[in-house]
């Protein structure tokens, strides 16, 4: 696996004792937990996926959390949306988001942003940070994302779920398939709306926080040029292999 | 020989399950199991994998025996393949 570049943060005391059981993880240790410190992290959305992406990237101690989210709670965000709260209702949940990830963890640095990704905003978010977790529940905003990760040669790791079905995969630029080698465009059927239970998109989500760690931390095998997709009905799980596709409009040479 | 179809996601949905038996002829391929298991199916399904002009979607993504396949490339399928179709998701 490639090294991202990621500067190290040295870790203090207080930091020393909280992540003390994963430092414990064979080939991750200090230098692993210092790698997290120094790394920063787009997740886009925060729903049902990003949440608890955000949740266990908090708790594990990334250094930077960019999240990008518009709109304000609702009662139907509140079966999956775990960073929401009931108190939250009628107000904007990136507020809702960033308390929630204060309370598990004031010393990290989180950037709240109160918008989705769009093509205004896509080349600052994905140019703050070293890799992006894509949790966007609309192609357009996945495509976004992976454009520009792709241009600036950032990691995505990439996350979906529909029904009790989910599918996962690490997009490294230049050398696994983007998003738009396995779609290489928007797909007719797909609705904003989708059923769901939270239990599902926060299977995906801790993997997707796993995938996150590893890239950073060097641990381990990723996702990358293999689709993770799982069925939570029956729980049958597939690796599948996925290749480039070479006239790929955004990553084809 | 026998083979099973597997379909993901909205196809799963619209095909009324995730598994699905072929019984096809010695030699057949993948693609050929694919154009009967459409032609077998619902109209909406079919339209879930093929275009109107009787191109196949190009969201989908076929696997078989989890390697990929391309549809302009035909493969023989065995006894027991498996051939996984996902139509995309963008759940978060
Ligand atoms: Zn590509």
């Amino acid at each position: 696996m490639t090294e991202l570049p990621i500067t190290p943060e040295p870790l203090n005391e207080e930091e020393r004792a909280t992540y003390e059981w994963q430092s414990w993880v064979p080939g991750f240790g200090e230098p692993g937990q210092e790698r997290l410190k120094g790394a920063s992290v787009l997740i886009s959305r925060v729903g049902g996926l990003g949440s608890v992406v955000a949740y266990e990237l908090a708790a594990a101690g990334v250094g930077k959390l960019v999240l990008a989210h518009a709109g304000n709670v609702k009662h139907s965000d509140l079966n999956r949306q775990l960073l929401m709260t009931h108190s939250q209702l009628g107000k904007p949940r990136i507020e809702s988001a960033e308390r929630r990830l204060r309370e598990l963890n004031p010393h990290i640095e989180i950037v709240p942003v109160a918008e989705n990704i769009s093509e205004e905003n896509v080349e600052r978010l994905v140019g703050e940070v070293d890799l992006v977790v894509d949790c966007a529940p609309l192609f357009e905003e996945r495509f976004l994302m992976n454009r520009e990760a792709v241009r600036q040669s950032k990691p995505m790791v990439e996350c979906a779920m529909y029904d009790l079905e989910a599918q996962i995969t690490t997009i490294i630029p230049g050398e696994t398939p983007c998003l738009s080698c396995l779609f290489p465009e928007a797909p007719p059927a797909w609705k904003r709306e989708f059923p769901v239970f939270g239990a599902v998109s926060g299977t995906v989500g801790c993997m997707a926080a796993m995938e996150t760690i590893k890239l950073i931390a060097g641990l381990g095998e990723t996702l990358a040029s293999k689709l993770l997709t799982m069925d939570l009905r029956t729980m049958r799980f597939h690796s599948h292999r996925i290749s480039r596709r070479a006239d790929c409009a955004i990553c084809g040479a | 020989m026998i083979v099973t179809i597997q379909c993901f996601a909205q196809l799963a949905r619209s095909a009324g399950g995730a598994d699905h038996e072929l019984n096809l002829d010695d030699g057949a391929t993948a693609q050929d199991a694919l154009r009967l298991f459409a032609e077998n199916s619902s109209e909406e399904t079919r339209a879930l994998l093929f275009t109107e002009t009787g191109e196949l979607q190009p969201t989908i993504l076929l696997f078989l025996d989890e390697e990929p396949l391309l549809f302009s490339e035909p493969a023989p399928m065995r006894e027991r393949s498996t051939l996984f179709i996902a139509t995309p998701i963008a759940g978060g």
